[in-house]
């Protein structure tokens, strides 16, 4: 096995390297997209909203309901096949159309993971943000996204890691990440057994990596804050600590 | 300048929590509103800046109608500050921050100048010292008066306070009833909601009792804590008072 790793080294590298690129560029784009899209999705109807607006935070809502049910309904590796085969294979690489596919699919999970922070904040926070006349979207932008997103940051970092495996799809569209370089190690050597081990073993080794970075850094997090909260509530009355355990 | 409130209603579901407020609320006034848990008090001040939707009645603001569509809620807003139970400071920003957020945004002010106001401020509630902390570093009497600064930054017309020493330990209710106190004697108008009954005594310009939705009774803290007329209120007051004895 070790011998055909190394045989094939440069294409494995280059598979890591896609498979590195996609997950970290795809989740990054995904955080982005996906925070305009639960923006849409939170939007409530509020009593001094013009009818306009009424509207448009309707349209706004529906599209986003919409847009994560496909998504999440539908397998990547459809998506990809369509999007790729059916729309851009002439003219798109692989590799660009891969990000773009790994991007959009991410945002629609990140999106429910980003709304579930921004209905776990205090409400406290936007009614804040509002009586000192800040718009909703002021306040969004400002105070309760900024949190919302600090507080759903491990989920979003597992996001990264699921997406170093999901990416495996995406050698359907002829993407030359870590899966197609073990296919195409396998289909010139005749070791298809040592080929996807190999495959195997970089994966386990790339996740393992990251979710124990991930624990370290959670673990850190929230050592911190039980660190804060153990030394607060020496000092401090007891009615403090209840408010944030509130919060 | 002055908040006109006449036949103000609210429902939550098919539960009436105000039926038919009026008030008067002049510039420069300290009016305090006691009552028994669930009478309204909050709802009847998050109606003022439209926290909550009226069903019924108008709310005159300085001649502005905010049970008219047209008026902006921010518009209202950013002239009313409102100061609340749980203090609601932004977790996400350091404590100077959290007064300079909303004239920057709101207003558009130059950085420099909100600062400088802010720190001015800050210092007047003692906590200048404290600017570049971290607000989940503070003690609750230390974040109410954060809480205050950062409303006053605005430099409003009218402040809401709800219950603002009600989440406090005992020790450092002063604290922040000494910073109204000070305002109040400034001149700022103030509409207070607080089971403090030494303060509002001593504080306000005038009390409201609330029941039910309604304002039982209305007049100075002399006549509603001395000479309470309505039985309600004389009820309401021997409670508050016998457990504090
Ligand atoms: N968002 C809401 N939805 C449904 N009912 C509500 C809501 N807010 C308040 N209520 C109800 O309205 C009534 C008045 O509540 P409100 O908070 O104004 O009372 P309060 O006088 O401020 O009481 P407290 O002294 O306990 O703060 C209560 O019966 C309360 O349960
Ligand atoms: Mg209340």
């Amino acid at each position: 096995m070790l011998d055909l790793f190394i045989d094939y080294l440069p294409l494995f590298i280059e598979g890591i390297k896609v498979t590195l690129f996609l997950a970290i560029f795809g989740t990054f784009f995904g955080v982005i997209i996906g925070a305009l899209i639960a923006f849409m999705r939170i939007q409530t109807i509020h009593f001094t909203d013009s009818r306009f607006v009424r509207i448009m935070k309707h349209i706004m809502r529906s599209v986003a309901i919409i847009y994560i049910d496909i998504i999440r309904g539908t397998p990547m590796i459809v998506q990809a096949s369509l999007f790729y085969y059916g729309l851009v294979s002439g003219f798109m690489p692989p590799l660009i159309a891969g990000l773009v596919i790994i991007s959009f699919n991410t945002a629609a999970y990140i999106a429910e993971i980003i709304r579930s922070g921004i209905n776990g904040l205090d409400k406290g926070q936007m009614e804040a943000a509002k009586s000192l006349g800040l718009t909703e979207k002021q306040a969004m932008i400002h105070v309760v996204l900024p949190q919302a997103m600090k507080n759903s940051l491990p989920s979003l970092l597992n996001e990264l890691i699921v997406n170093v495996k999901d990416s495996a799809v995406l050698s359907v569209i002829q993407v030359t990440e870590l899966f197609y370089s073990s296919k195409s190690a396998a289909s010139s050597s005749y070791q298809v057994l040592e080929s996807y081990m190999i495959a195997a073993v970089i994966y386990l080794i790339l996740t393992l990596v990251l979710s124990r970075g991930v624990n370290y850094l959670v673990h850190r997090q929230s050592n911190g804050g039980l660190g804060r909260m153990s030394r607060k509530s020496q000092t401090l009355p007891v009615s403090q600590t209840v408010e944030e355990a509130g919060l | 300048m002055s908040i006109v409130v006449e036949q103000l209603t609210k429902r939550f579901g098919d539960q009436e929590v105000l039926t038919g407020i009026n008030l008067e609320i002049q510039k420069g006034e300290v009016v305090c509103i006691i009552g028994p848990s669930g009478s309204g008090k909050s709802t009847l001040l998050r109606c003022l800046n439209l926290l909550e939707e009226p069903n019924g009645g108008t709310i005159l603001v300085d001649n502005e109608n905010l049970t008219d569509r047209n008026v902006s809620p921010e518009q209202i807003r950013k002239h009313m500050g409102m100061v609340f139970q749980h203090f609601n400071l932004f977790g996400n920003l350091n404590v100077l921050d959290n007064c300079t957020m909303a004239p920057k945004i709101v207003n558009k002010e130059a950085k420099a100048e909100v600062e400088a106001r802010a720190m001015t401020l800050l210092n007047k509630v003692g906590l200048q010292a404290f600017a570049h902390q971290k607000v989940d570093k503070l003690s609750g009497g230390q974040k109410q008066r954060v809480a205050i600064a950062r409303a006053l930054t605005m430099n409003p017309t009218y402040m809401l306070f709800d219950e603002p020493t009600s989440a406090l330990d005992p020790e450092v209710v002063g604290d922040v009833l000494n910073v109204m106190r000070d305002l109040a004697e400034e001149g700022l108008t103030m509409v207070i909601v607080t089971h403090e009954m030494q303060f509002a005594r001593h504080v306000a310009d005038r009390v409201l009792f609330m029941d039910g939705g309604k304002i039982v009774e209305q007049g100075t803290p002399d006549e509603i804590f001395g000479n309470p007329q309505q039985p309600r209120t004389q009820e309401f007051l021997r409670r508050v008072t016998t457990w504090s004895e």
